[in-house]
């Protein structure tokens, strides 16, 4: 838990802001002595460039001089708790304290990362209070949980609060008996855009139901480390990007959602040996572009009315063609998941960049793979469509192999290839005391034979890669709408 | 920069000192001030910009013309053939040195990117005077900035006991 904990704090909102903060320096002010102009700006000049400051330099200012006195709190506040004091220092919760009730508002955004709210009864039933009070726009709001100790309820006057445009709540629990959202309508968050939940305990269903239906403009949602929600039901008229992150849910249906452009699902299942199977049904969401991970080994994929299976034959209703990016996870050892892989890429024929993360058990079975993809009917979106196709995780072993000689020889708009090996063999080729490791090599040789075999796009680059340095896999950066390609 | 490709609709930007700039529409429309007169056609021929003389509308028109995303002009994206990330990292590089100017062009570029609504240019330009203030004492901060202290010592010593946790 605590390393998980720590990951995800490194997933803030506002850490950026630190890390630029940290970097000022004031080598760069050329010309300090002369004329007073920065009092000569406006108002409204010099109360954005407070709202800039970290909060502690921002109140500073009230002394500098007269013309400061009353800009920071005519400001609307932004303060996040990390600029304030070393974490850990009993007198960070004691600054937020005394600025949250002095400050009058309105608060624009709030970062509060280091109360154990548990501990903090007083500060539990204060500031919730006065975050509302204040008009709260953009709130990160995470309880700092002592080990094994059950997670505090949610506050009510944080569920309350209709003036929140991001939310972003973490180590929470939510009531025993659901969540009333406010005024019980359609307008409880009239000006949320986005909604984190992070570590969320007691969670159900239902109230996602209820956090979808009163949030009228929402349009990122994301759902992370959260156990117990065990059916995620997408029906909203304004979410354009969801992501399911390490929860372990049994059912995701994608009903009526007009704007959805993208739906992610990454460590979803519950039990790696034995996993449970996952239903994802998608309905009804004509602009959804990027999908992903699917894994066919657990997910259970339906496609309006059908249920998609190995021998489903492609009709107009089992085809979804806005998908414009996919993403698999697959063992290739497998047959069964091997024919699932062919069907499932079926039901997207419009698919242009197709990410297949190879998850190896042994390596199993004979030879009926080769055949299998030599015999096998042409598959719309390789055939005609796909630009680019990635293979991560690539181990080098046949099974991996027959799938790219079937892609290369079939692709006809293929531009690109990618093989990503694993971090493992990546490691071991850079150990330049020892030769190129067989297997590594073994990688480049099959590649150098797959160039010299029949191709059927006309220019096609084909890379082998090691692995990315940094794990690119933020969850900030998945519902980043520009970042076109969350896979990569 | 200055040559006039075809097919690209160009714009004159007058400053209150009686220069003329020509530049293209897209270039302009950085401006969300001058983008919001563009679409409600209050613009014919030429549109004065008040209150920004020609030394400082000509910077500001040089920083536009680099940050105008270059996939206008096709329609086509470019992040397939020119990695995002080395773009933004020539950006940054080119943001450093545009911004080595004097206090008083800092200032009065704060203010014309405020009056013509340019985010990227009022971020570049306040970021400067952030990072003075940002962690320096109000002593240094006073002096880098030319700020005097017009407070009696009595005065002072309230405002830091009103915001006391700030001073710790």
């Amino acid at each position: 838990m605590a390393a998980s904990v720590k990951q995800v704090l490194g997933w803030f909102p506002g850490i950026d802001a630190i890390a630029r903060i940290r970097d000022a320096s004031l080598s760069a002010v050329p010309g300090y002595a002369g004329e007073d102009r920065i009092s000569a700006l406006q108002d409204h000049l010099l109360r954005d460039i407070v709202s800039r400051l970290p909060v502690k330099d921002a109140a500073r200012t009230a002394a500098l001089a007269s013309r400061w006195r009353h800009l920071w709190r005519s400001t609307p506040l932004v303060m996040y708790d990390a600029h304030l004091l070393p974490a850990g220092d009993p007198a960070r919760v004691a600054a937020v304290a005394r600025i949250l009730a002095d400050h009058p508002g309105p608060f624009r955004t709030v970062s509060i990362t280091c109360c154990n709210f548990a501990s903090h009864e007083r500060e539990l039933a204060e500031w919730p209070r006065l975050l509302a009070a204040k008009g709260v726009q953009d709130l990160v709001l995470v309880n700092k949980p002592a080990d094994d100790e059950r997670l505090p309820v949610v506050p009510a006057d944080i569920l309350r609060c209709a003036s929140l445009r991001r939310l972003f709540l973490g180590f929470w629990r939510f009531p025993d008996n659901g969540f009333s959202p406010p005024g019980g309508g359609a307008d409880g968050f009239p000006h949320l855009r986005e909604l984190s939940l992070f570590g969320t305990d007691d969670m159900l269903g239902g109230d996602l139901d209820r956090l979808l239906a009163s949030s009228p403009v929402l349009d990122t949602l994301a759902l992370v480390l959260s156990p117990t929600c065990e059916r995620v039901h997408l029906r909203s008229q304004s979410l354009k990007c969801v992501l399911l992150w390490e929860c372990f849910m049994k059912e995701v249906l994608v009903m009526d959602s007009p704007l959805l452009e993208r739906l992610i699902l990454w460590k979803t299942i519950d039990g790696e040996d034995d996993p449970v199977a996952v239903r994802v049904s998608i309905a009804d969401a004509p602009k959804l572009r990027v999908l992903g991970y699917l894994e066919p080994r657990v997910h259970q994929l339906q496609i309006g009315e059908n249920v998609i299976k190995p021998d489903t034959m492609v009709s107009p209703s089992t085809v979804f063609p806005s998908v414009k990016t996919l993403a698999l996870k697959v063992n290739f050892g497998v047959f069964e998941e091997v024919k699932m892989l062919a069907s499932v890429l079926r039901c997207f024929p419009e698919v242009d960049r197709l990410h297949i993360e190879s998850v190896m058990a042994d390596e199993p079975t004979g030879t009926h793979h080769t055949e299998f993809w030599q015999e096998i009917r042409p598959i719309e979106c390789v055939k005609s469509h796909v630009k680019k196709v990635v293979i991560h995780e690539f181990r080098g072993k046949q099974s991996e192999n027959e799938f790219l000689e079937f892609v290369s020889s079939s692709a006809e708009k293929l531009r690109s290839l990618l093989v990503v090996i694993t971090r493992e063999m990546f490691a071991s080729a850079w150990d330049f005391s020892i030769s190129l490791p067989n297997e590594v090599n073994e990688v480049i040789v099959k590649a150098g034979a797959l160039t010299r075999g029949a191709w059927a796009c006309e220019d096609c680059q084909l890379v082998v890669a090691g692995p990315k340095v940094v794990d690119g896999w933020s969850f900030r950066r998945a519902s980043d709408p520009s970042v076109k390609d969350p896979f990569r | 920069m200055a040559t006039r490709e075809a097919g690209k609709k160009m714009i004159m930007l007058k400053s209150p000192d009686g220069m003329e700039f020509e530049v293209e529409e897209a270039v302009a429309m950085e401006s969300q001030t001058i983008r919001k007169m563009i679409e409600d056609d209050c613009a014919d021929t030429a549109i004065l910009i008040p209150n920004i003389n020609s030394k400082i509308l000509s910077r500001v028109i040089e920083y536009c013309n680099k940050h105008v995303p270059t996939t206008g002009a096709t329609g086509a994206a470019a992040s397939d053939t020119v990695a995002p990330a080395a773009l933004a990292e020539d950006l940054k590089i080119w943001d450093a040195e545009f911004i080595k100017v004097n206090r008083a062009t800092r200032f009065n570029l704060i203010q014309a990117a405020s009056y013509l609504n340019i985010k990227g240019l009022l971020d570049l330009t306040s970021q400067t005077t952030i990072d003075t203030i940002s962690d320096n004492s109000l002593e240094e901060i006073r002096s880098f900035l030319s700020t005097k202290n017009d407070y009696l010592p009595e005065e002072e010593q309230t405002i830091r006991r009103e915001n006391q946790w700030a001073f710790q």
